[in-house]
């Protein structure tokens, strides 16, 4: 049976894999989708956006609408395959043997 | 939300399952293209049946014209507007929009090769293609009445086969009663039900 903290720690946390959640069914979505979707506020989603980001599991594009900044975040391949893998483990974990 | 880290196994698949069904009730349009085009479908086959009827088939046949050039230029217009505040785009909106392109193209080849080669088909392969639209649909939104009303047009496009040009005009009618009109109402009222 996997371990408990085999599970990715990036992952493991609520809001961030609320995030990855969000995006997994989306080609791509506005910060302001998210935001409203998770209900988190705009620091804390930013903090978690960032370091999705950094790990490589989110894009993340900046530009204009409007004459105002809009983020816009999209979910990588890697980011697709670490989500997929930390639903199989945490599976793997609930599944009594 | 707040940041906290500590999820056990049983919340972490609870709350990737809300946000998934959030995120697609936030993402999914309203039903309004059904509705859009099943009204002005009906409106213009009965116009053209009753033209008909009345010795006036151009009049009637005229109302094709005006009724689906201002459905494209409606559909147009609100959908650049909905695109513009679209906070998100899901890969269900994407592969539609793609679905509804070639659906409108196959229907222009259609409509230019049948009315020319073979007239007495063009109704029934219009309900072939009205059928494999809304089929579609309804599987990629897994949304039964949208099946249900695709599998009813093929149904149709085979009984449009058996009846005579005039009468195919009546079958096109019940057809996007049964196909669009019905499933574009369960569909919007299911949706605003789910966003309250």
């Amino acid at each position: 049976m996997k371990k408990f903290d085999e599970l990715d720690p990036l992952l493991h946390s609520q809001l961030r894999l609320a995030v990855m959640s969000v995006l997994v069914t989306q080609k791509e979505a506005e910060f302001s989708f998210i935001k409203e979707t998770t209900e988190a506020t705009a620091g804390n989603l930013s903090a978690s956006v960032t370091k999705l980001k950094d790990a490589g599991y989110l894009d993340v594009e900046k530009k204009f609408k409007d004459n105002y900044p809009l983020t816009i975040c999209r979910i990588t391949a890697r980011g697709v395959q670490a989500f997929e893998q930390y639903v199989q483990n945490l599976k793997a974990y609930l599944e009594p043997k | 939300m707040e940041n906290i880290e500590q999820l056990s196994g049983s919340e972490s698949l609870k709350l990737i399952e809300t946000m998934i069904k959030r995120a697609k009730t936030r993402a999914t349009g309203d039903g309004t293209y059904f509705l859009l085009w099943g009204y002005l479908v009906l409106a213009a086959s009965l116009i053209h049946l009753a033209g008909i009827r009345l010795g006036h088939e151009e009049a009637g046949s005229f109302a094709w014209g005006i009724l689906m050039t201002f459905g494209g230029i409606y559909s147009a217009i609100k959908n650049r507007a909905d695109e513009r505040k679209q906070k998100s785009t899901s890969y269900i909106d994407y592969f539609m929009k793609y679905l509804w392109i070639a659906f409108g193209a196959a229907i222009g080849l259609i409509l230019l090769i049948c009315l020319l080669q073979a007239p007495k088909v063009t109704y029934p392969m219009i309900l072939v293609l009205y059928g494999i639209g809304t089929f579609v649909s309804g599987g990629a939104l897994e949304f039964k009445p949208l099946i249900w009303g695709g599998i009813f047009c093929w149904i149709m496009a085979v009984v449009a086969t058996m009846v005579s040009f005039e009468n195919q005009l009546m079958v096109l009618a019940i057809s996007v009663v049964g196909s669009y009109i019905i499933p574009g109402h369960l569909l919007q009222n299911l949706l605003s039900r789910e966003k309250v």
